[in-house]
């Protein structure tokens, strides 16, 4: 590493560093987080506990109507036997009785966090900047908000840096076909590759098998789940409409896909041309989609283009899974710094720069009285929206279009 | 190279060992039953008092002091949940497997008495000693008892259906299947590869 790049790693760490204390000092102010962490304050870890208490009970796919495959379930389970305990009551009361576990929950997160910059730059820089890196990440938005609901998200980061490692399509499909069974949408990635494999023969063995591993590993862990996991396909399908279950505020406090602005009306109505705005910017995402999809198609790339080419469209077509998602570039960054894609480097950059993401843009002139976890009572919360609801999504839809150009005009086999 | 076909012994062994497996789960599920007891909670009633003419009806526990009063309840089968509720009917369902009915009817009246004798502490620690000063002089307790009634459902509901547990007698089968044609792969895979 030459020393600007050192320099420059620093800065970034010291930029998250700022940004983490910004966020301490608006909490001791205000007694909750600020925008753009999610607008219902008391949810803080209930994504974590709401699966930890569903793992335990009856109903996951016919009550709940999960979209989460058994394998998390029984991840938890584990969790829940060996390292948590007896707990009863709701998922509220599960947070209450788990007070002295969260610190482990937040090392077990870090950890992981951790285990994917070792496998990812482990070979591309020493281990005092992979220090650095982590310590950026860790404190970059993306991160912090899905620590800050528990999500198990940050557990998919170490297995998709273990699949962007030069390994044996073997040892791929296995991979994915986990990744598959932690988060369903995952399958882009097999999908992109399947569509490759129509003119690139390399990747056949992983065509065959991933689909077979990821039905065993489904199967089995339903079975050993048993409840209804056949139903996970009809739950999926009802959560793709996310308007319903998602409030707005929610969906563009940390967007990381421009289709979210077609919400932007419900909360600024006077703001009318937002809605005709956010469709005709899906549409032109869906075109660009469509463009990668075709070079996919006529191009033959290889593996690591084509792990590129699933996560920028799983960050940039999903609303539901949010600005969490863009987490996934931490491996996917390593591939464009060992292939010297600085431009990529730089746009991508922007998802883990706090401050941006802390700037208010628009204030709503009615303020709700609601619970803070972390301040143990009630606060007088502002509801309002911060740059990362334009810049990220934008940011994110520059680097598809990026992408696309980039891919058009290189070879890349 | 792709072979999705099994030879006999292949078939024979995914049967053999699948079949066994798969019957297992399937019995052991298709046993399990979900019973369920209606519940009409106990309440104090106050009507037509002083020549008003009011209804007023209050239930004697919450839904929480109902769970507390069940999970204290020395009872057989432990996996009571409080279904579904309103004010009028609470059902509490029971999770259990064919041939419980005796465990079930005696669980069923320890929870009925424990439940009289909370309304009934209730009752007369906070209702009892209502009373209204009218009707020339006459001191007129307000509240009257209404007790619980707890009945059992008599069909017990299959806790899964036809297709979970068709599912659960297939799985393995088609699980070790999987296994054979991704294992065939891989071994072909390899030689061809050296």
């Amino acid at each position: 590493m030459t020393s600007k790049k050192i320099v420059l790693i620093t800065l970034l760490v010291l930029v998250g560093i700022c940004n983490f204390f910004f966020i301490a000092y608006f909490f001791y102010q205000n007694r909750y987080l600020p925008a753009p962490f999610i607008l219902d304050k008391n949810d803080t870890f209930m994504d974590f506990f709401y699966t930890l208490y569903w793992s335990q009970n009856d109903g996951i796919y016919t009550e709940w109507k999960s979209i989460y495959p058994p394998l998390n379930f029984l991840i938890l389970d584990f969790f829940y036997e060996f390292f948590i305990g007896d707990l009863n009551g709701t998922p509220f009361e599960y947070r209450k009785q788990s007070l002295s576990k969260l610190f482990g929950i937040v090392v077990i997160f870090a950890s992981c966090l951790l285990a994917s910059i070792k496998i990812s730059y482990g070979k591309l820089v020493n281990f005092k900047y992979q220090l650095l890196l982590f310590f950026f990440f860790l404190l970059s938005p993306p991160f912090l908000f899905a620590l800050e609901r528990g999500n198990l998200l940050i557990l998919c980061l170490p297995l998709l840096s273990l699949y962007i490692l030069p390994l044996n399509n073997i040892y791929k499909s296995l991979i994915l076909s986990l990744l598959v069974n932690l988060k369903p949408y995952f399958l882009i990635l097999y999908i992109v590759v399947f569509i490759n494999s129509k003119i690139n023969n390399e990747n056949k063995d992983f065509v065959f098998l991933m689909p077979i591993f990821s039905l065993i590993i489904f199967l089995s862990t339903g079975l050993i789940l048993n409840q209804e996991f056949y139903l996970l396909p009809f739950n999926l399908f009802g959560f793709s409409n996310a308007g319903v279950i998602l409030s707005p505020y929610n969906i563009l406090a940390f967007p990381s896909s421009i289709s979210s602005f077609i919400f932007l009306n419900e909360i600024i109505p006077d703001f009318k041309i937002s809605k005709y705005l956010g469709y005709a910017l899906k549409i032109l995402l869906f075109y660009f989609i469509f463009k990668l999809i075709q070079l996919v198609l006529r191009k033959k790339l290889t593996m690591d283009y084509l792990t590129i080419i699933g996560v920028v469209i799983i960050t940039n077509y999903s609303i539901t899974s949010g600005g969490y998602s863009l987490l996934f570039y931490i491996p996917i960054l390593a591939i464009f710094y060992k292939n010297k894609n600085y431009t990529f480097l730089a746009i991508i950059s922007i998802f883990f720069l706090g401050i941006i993401s802390l700037i208010p843009i628009y204030y709503n002139i009615y303020n709700a009285i609601g619970m803070s976890y972390f301040s143990l009572g009630t606060a007088e919360i502002v509801q309002n929206l911060t740059l990362s609801t334009v810049i990220y999504p934008v940011a994110n839809f520059i680097v598809i279009v990026m992408l696309y150009n980039y891919i058009k005009n290189k070879g890349l086999s | 190279m792709i072979n999705f076909k099994l030879k006999f012994r292949e078939l024979f062994f995914t049967i053999l060992v699948g079949f066994p497996i798969g019957l297992t789960l399937y019995y052991a599920n298709y046993i399990k039953i979900t019973y369920e007891l209606k519940l009409t909670p106990g309440v104090a009633v106050a009507k037509e008092f002083c020549n008003n003419v009011s209804f007023i009806k209050l239930n004697l526990y919450t839904l929480l002091e109902l769970d507390e009063i069940i999970n204290n309840s020395m009872l057989l089968n432990k996996n009571y949940s409080i279904k579904n509720s309103d004010n009028e009917l609470i059902i509490i369902s029971v999770k259990s497997e064919i041939g419980q009915d005796n465990i079930i009817n005696s669980d069923l009246n320890i929870i009925k008495e424990n439940l009289i004798s909370f309304e009934n502490l209730k009752f007369n620690k906070i209702f009892k000693g209502v009373v209204l000063n009218c009707m020339n002089n006459l001191k007129l307790p307000v509240y009257e008892k209404h007790v619980s009634e707890l009945i059992r459902v008599d069909n017990p509901k299959k806790r899964y259906n036809n297709i979970h547990l068709g599912l659960l007698l297939l799985s393995p089968m088609i699980i070790i299947y999987l296994f054979i044609i991704s294992f065939k792969y891989i071994k072909l895979a390899q030689t061809s590869n050296d």
